[in-house]
């Protein structure tokens, strides 16, 4: 079985998977579950974009 | 006598037996097979969305052909990496004796795609380790029930 994602998809899946974790983990009422679980997973995907472009940049 | 059973709190249908086996039962099971301590604690779909997420993610890391971490000595960065890394995975409880058991675990191979499975794997772990520590705060009355 072949499974080859590119670097991005690898990441926003280790973003998902640790975002549902720490949702359920970090908070005491399923709607904050929710709200803390997304609110993650954002913050995931901003780091994602804000350092791959720096690693972009600074590469040349 | 029946109204005072339907106020019963739903984890508190496990707390039987001395406070510290009503503590460390749950984080057994929750290391063991991951989510099985909050289903324990009669949150079950908190545990089934724990295994889901755990398990997944630990099958990726075997299908981007990820390998366990063996403790191994040498400098200080290979020590707490390997050490720290065999712990990790450790912290998958079955599924790592399963995969070592049934021979899936991976040689080092080198490229990306497999380390970034390495890290999976260990990540699952660690992943594990904060279901652990919350099955063991509800258990502890630490955190409300909800």
């Amino acid at each position: 079985m072949t499974f080859t994602p590119s670097h991005l998809q690898v990441a926003i899946l280790f973003a998902l998977f640790a975002s549902i974790v720490m949702g359920i983990v970090g908070r005491s009422t399923d709607r904050d579950r929710v709200s803390y679980g997304i609110y993650c997973f954002g913050y995931f995907l901003g780091a994602i974009f804000v350092l791959g472009w720096l690693m972009r940049l600074g590469h040349g | 006598m029946a109204a005072k059973r339907a106020q019963t709190k739903p984890h508190q249908a496990s707390q039987q037996g001395s406070p510290l086996s009503r503590r460390v039962t749950p984080v057994i099971l929750a290391w063991l097979v991951p989510g099985a301590g909050h289903y324990y604690l009669k949150r079950p779909i908190h545990g089934v969305v724990l295994l889901a997420t755990i398990v997944a993610m630990f099958l990726t890391g075997l299908l981007l052909q990820g390998r366990m971490f063996q403790p191994s000595g040498g400098d200080l960065f290979t020590i707490l990496m390997t050490y720290g890394g065999y712990v990790a995975d450790l912290c998958n409880g079955l599924l790592y004796f399963a995969t070592v058991g049934l021979g899936y675990s991976q040689e080092t191979v080198p490229g990306a795609l497999h380390d970034y499975g390495t890290k999976f794997i260990a990540c699952a772990g660690l992943l594990n380790i904060l279901a652990m520590v919350d099955a063991y705060e509800i258990a502890a009355g630490k955190k409300v029930a909800a």
